[in-house]
């Protein structure tokens, strides 16, 4: 109870309610005067006086402090002491503390981030979504005539199809790409959205021939139109025509999609701008275009929900009872699918990262442990002197402390910068790097605790044996615990090999990835106008117009050579899959093709080389001769053995046979992951296909003519909203945009883990000869060869790297298999980047053994002997 | 000089308090010499460590303390018992005694083990 009132008065003391300090030092001031008057009664002089009284009172500087002490909270002078010591301490060595803090910061902050950024990506639900958990995705209704069906029949499922596509926002000039879903009435309800103003889609409002309705998203509300509260209402031009604003999406919200949604259509009202072909594709009743989601209605299971699309489905398809798919699996895990390798990509980063923690946990602890023994002297010294054990202990763990919390700024700077720069890469990721309430807690955590214990060990092993007198510390007497840190050593180096070899793939694999894609990246431009923008929406017209650009780009000087196609090269499009016939050969992997109509001159112009046979030419449309090429592998699979070009072969299923008049090299399609599997036919043959890409192939510098080539298409078609000209080398860069973040981080992984092995073998090292000094010493005495002393000293160290090396390659190799699908082009065995990194690591390993070997040759044997 | 001893902390605490019991409201010089004096020749006193003393016992409750004028006409605080600083005299004097008998018994000639 006394100590109670005693502790609050002192804490109200240092919040400034109580006795001051110089209060206190004017009461010591009246007892001297009053004792110098006492004094000078008794008749001594004043100066006897006032010294008689100085020397009755004792030592004035110890009561003060007392004094002050007492006054002040509790333990604040030990507190501030032990503070300063620490502080000193610490600048006495820089370079011992901006290691560990940089060491720590890296590794814990790397962590951070990425495991953040890997945890959005996979746990996070999509934002305003009720339930996500009882949606599901429907793979039988690809079309709109099945889509029908089935919301029609289905007893189990609350459904709506969309798809996505790239409109625009405006008219003319100022038009702006509007990223827009088009969507079915029933979306909103289905996912159970409630807009932040106006109302969602209504029932039946997608009857043809209604008024265009449109929902926009609250980042284009903000971007577009400030805000405004009386936008809806408004007209808007979305792919140049007037849609009504309906209401505004909450703010986040983009559906199941992973990248934002700025508007949502009706996609009955808008049959031509939705479809991927530029066609009214709502009738159609083959092909693949729309996804599906579905909600569970109240108590169906997904079991359920199964069969009722199997056995509807079954009144249509004839091959579903062969196939074991499932047709409706959860939407999470369609999305999850969808993200597939953003998702992936981001847990391998967060391991790396992990590995990296590890790597620099355990370098710190090494740091501090020799940083103990160095200290051993001083704080025998201390202990001597008449400190307790626990006033050293403080001190030694308030050093730590500050250690720690330095570090902790430095992780979080480096996450914050992490975490922004890997968003510009993966720009689905929606996570805020510098306030994540997660991540922080997990830093201070981390820190806190692994920071604190790593230096506390050390801290109680020093005072330990500190205490008594100094010990004979012979190598011997080390035996346990030398091998507990060879151990950790060779880990170390196994951990850095592995990051190194990560490293090593990932940028092998940047370098293949724009070599052997089958174009000529660096020749070719792809130009893509959207003519539906410009108001031009018939069949006959859209040709026409393509046909004048591609000849006014053909007799424009400084162009090589044009040439149209019906699908954009190395674009994200859906395409159209087609199952080819001979299939029962196959089995049940056969590849689905891709149907690509070329104008003659295309492969020369876009670099795909025709290993066999020829190009179409002009002939073949005049003469309307059932022609195509294929891609050799292609050929390859379908008629192994066989010899294909000119024979008439089955191509597709229900087609009369074509002739092969030419193989091509393969290609890259798509996302640059998947090879081609594409059949080509002469543009022009089938009414139905509209081209969609024009390549130009210039005679001199690429990024020079992409400005005539867009003054060309102008001319040819006056009023586009905008053309889209891109370089093929552009394309591809955006495409390899993942493993370039890859190859990036991976790489600074590598190099840093590279130097913290360097530096934890030097350490541990370092920890080990001064160990040994005596025994070293005593060698030297006896006539030991300085050189053999190095060896010695280096044996140690090489015999961790050969160790942590051979446990790495273990490890990498048979990791291998799980990281190939992430690599272009590279195998998780990758020769170089297994013997690149194996090199790095010897050399890394080397450099951090080098100066302790050279010390210990320098051990003077005379000091060494005399030390302990 | 022998029989001197250095006065503990506990001990000093407890003097201190019946000092002030004695004396009435005093000031830190004048608790000091009397203490000094009633000690006598058994015990030496550097004056200066009652200041700590007096601010622990302030602090604890058992004196209060203000600022006031000594018959010179020096400035000086003056401490004063409380309620609790005299119920802490009966205590503690208590336990010194009954201390002291029990030792007393022990060290009685012929007595003890």
């Amino acid at each position: 109870m006394r100590t109670l009132r005693v502790w609050l008065t002192r804490l109200l003391q240092a919040v400034g309610v109580g006795r001051r300090p110089d209060d206190l030092d004017a009461e010591l001031e009246s007892h001297i005067a009053l004792h110098t008057d006492d004094n000078l009664r008794s008749g001594m002089s004043p100066e006897e006086a006032r010294r008689a009284a100085l020397l009755a009172f004792g030592s004035a500087q110890a009561t003060r402090e007392e004094l002050h002490e007492q006054n002040s909270a509790p333990f604040a002078g030990v507190m501030s002491s032990t503070v300063k010591q620490a502080y000193r301490s610490l600048s006495r060595h820089p370079g011992f503390a901006a290691v560990v803090v940089l060491t720590l910061g890296i590794g814990v902050g790397m962590t951070a981030a990425l495991g953040g950024i890997a945890d959005s990506l996979l746990f996070r639900p999509p934002d305003h979504v009720a339930s996500p958990e009882q949606l599901v995705q429907v793979s039988t209704a690809g079309n709109y005539p099945q889509y029908e069906h089935l919301s029609a029949h289905s007893g189990t499922l609350d459904v709506t199809a969309v798809t996505r596509r790239s409109l625009s926002l405006g008219e003319g000039e100022e038009a702006t790409p509007l990223e827009t879903q088009c969507v079915t009435d029933t979306y909103f309800q289905v996912l159970g959205v409630t807009p932040v103003a106006g109302r969602t889609f209504a029932r039946d409002e997608g009857k043809p021939g209604s008024t265009r309705v449109a929902m926009l998203a609250h980042h284009i509300w903000l971007r577009e139109f400030g805000g405004q509260a009386e936008l809806v209402g408004r007209n808007v031009h979305i792919a140049g025509a007037p849609h009504t604003v309906i209401g505004i999406a909450p703010p986040g919200f983009r559906g199941l999609e992973l990248t934002a949604v700025d508007a949502w259509v009706l996609l009955p009202l808008s049959p031509v701008e939705c479809s991927i072909s530029g066609l009214n594709s709502l009738g159609s009743t083959s092909g693949s275009w729309l996804t599906t989601l579905g909600r569970l209605r109240p108590g169906v299971a997904l079991a359920d929900a199964e069969n009722d699309v199997r056995s509807l489905a079954l009144e249509r398809l004839r091959e579903v009872t062969s196939t074991p798919r499932t047709f409706v699996v959860a939407a999470t895990d369609a999305r999850n699918a969808a993200g597939a390798r953003d998702r992936t990509l981001s847990i391998w980063l967060a391991a790396g990262a992990g590995l990296l923690l590890l790597i620099a946990a355990s370098n710190v602890a090494g740091l501090i442990s020799v940083r103990a023994l160095d200290r051993r002297r001083e704080v025998t010294l201390r202990l001597q002197l008449g400190a307790t054990a626990s006033r050293v202990f403080l001190q030694l763990a308030t050093e730590n402390l500050m250690l720690t919390v330095v570090a902790s700024v430095a992780a979080w700077l480096v996450a914050g910068w992490v975490g922004t720069g890997v968003r510009v890469y993966l720009p689905s990721v929606s996570y805020d790097p510098w306030f994540d309430g997660r991540m922080l807690v997990v830093l201070a955590v981390f820190l806190f605790v692994g920071g604190i214990l790593s230096g506390l060990i050390p801290a109680l092993q020093t005072i330990r044996n500190s205490s008594s007198l100094p010990q004979q510390q012979s190598g011997a007497t080390g035996r346990g615990r030398g091998l507990v840190r060879d151990g950790l050593l060779a880990a170390q180096v196994a951990l850095t090999l592995v990051l190194s070899v990560g490293a090593g793939l990932f940028v092998h694999s940047v370098v293949r990835v724009k070599s052997n894609v089958g174009y000529d990246l660096d020749r070719v431009i792809a130009a893509t106008v959207d003519l539906n923008r410009a108001g031009i929406r018939r069949q006959a017209d859209k040709q026409e117009i393509f046909e004048r650009v591609l000849a006014q780009l053909q007799d424009t000087p400084g162009i090589q050579s044009a040439a149209l196609s019906s699908t954009s090269p190395l674009g994200t499009g859906q395409f159209t899959a087609v199952t080819p016939s001979g299939s029962p050969g196959l089995g049940p992997s056969r590849p689905s093709m891709t149907i690509v109509h070329v104008t003659p001159t295309y492969f020369s112009t876009i670099g795909t080389r025709v290993v066999e046979g020829r190009e179409f030419a002009a002939a073949d449309l005049a003469e309307r001769r059932p022609v195509a090429m294929m891609s050799a592998e292609l050929a390859a699979l379908l008629w192994p053995g066989e010899p294909v070009v000119g024979k008439c072969k089955d191509v597709q299923l229900g087609r009369p046979c074509m002739e092969i008049v030419g193989l091509t090299e393969s290609r890259r399609i798509g996302s640059l992951r998947q090879t081609s599997t594409e059949v080509f036919y002469p543009l022009g043959l089938d009414p139905s296909v509209v081209p969609q890409a024009i390549v130009i192939r210039p005679t001199g510098d690429v990024h020079t003519a992409m400005h005539f080539v867009a003054g060309a298409i102008r001319t040819a078609v006056p009023n586009l909203p905008y053309v889209s000209v891109r370089s093929l080398e552009d394309l591809a860069n955006s495409q390899a945009r993942s493993w370039r973040l890859g190859a990036w981080l991976f790489g600074v992984f590598g190099v840093v883990a590279l130097a913290l092995s360097a530096i934890g073998l030097y350490a541990s090292l370092s920890f080990a000869v001064r160990q040994r000094t005596t025994e070293i010493g005593v060698r030297i005495a006896l006539g030991a060869d300085t050189s053999r002393i190095t060896t010695l000293v280096l044996g140690q160290g090489l015999r961790a790297i050969v160790a942590g090396w051979a446990i790495g390659i273990v490890a990498v190799v048979s990791m291998a298999g799980l990281i190939n699908h992430l690599l272009f082009s590279v195998t998780g065995t990758d020769a170089l980047a297994l013997v690149g990194s194996s090199l790095a690591v010897g050399l890394a390993g080397l450099c951090g053994c080098l100066w302790p070997a050279i010390r210990a040759s320098r051990v003077d044997p005379v000091t060494a002997l005399r030390a302990d | 000089m022998g029989g001197e001893q250095n006065v503990v902390q506990g001990t000093l605490s407890l003097m201190i308090l019946k000092t002030l019991e004695a004396m009435g409201p005093q000031h830190g010089f004048g608790i000091a010499r009397r203490i000094e004096q009633v000690g006598g020749s058994k015990m030496t006193l550097n004056y200066g460590t009652v200041y700590p003393m007096l601010l622990k016992l302030e602090q604890e409750g058992a004196v209060a303390a203000d600022w006031g004028v000594s018959e010179k006409n020096r400035r000086a605080r003056f401490y004063r018992l409380t309620a609790a600083g005299r119920r802490r005299i009966v205590r503690e004097s208590k336990q010194w005694s009954d201390a002291a008998a029990l030792m007393a018994r022990f060290l009685a000639p012929g007595e003890g083990a």
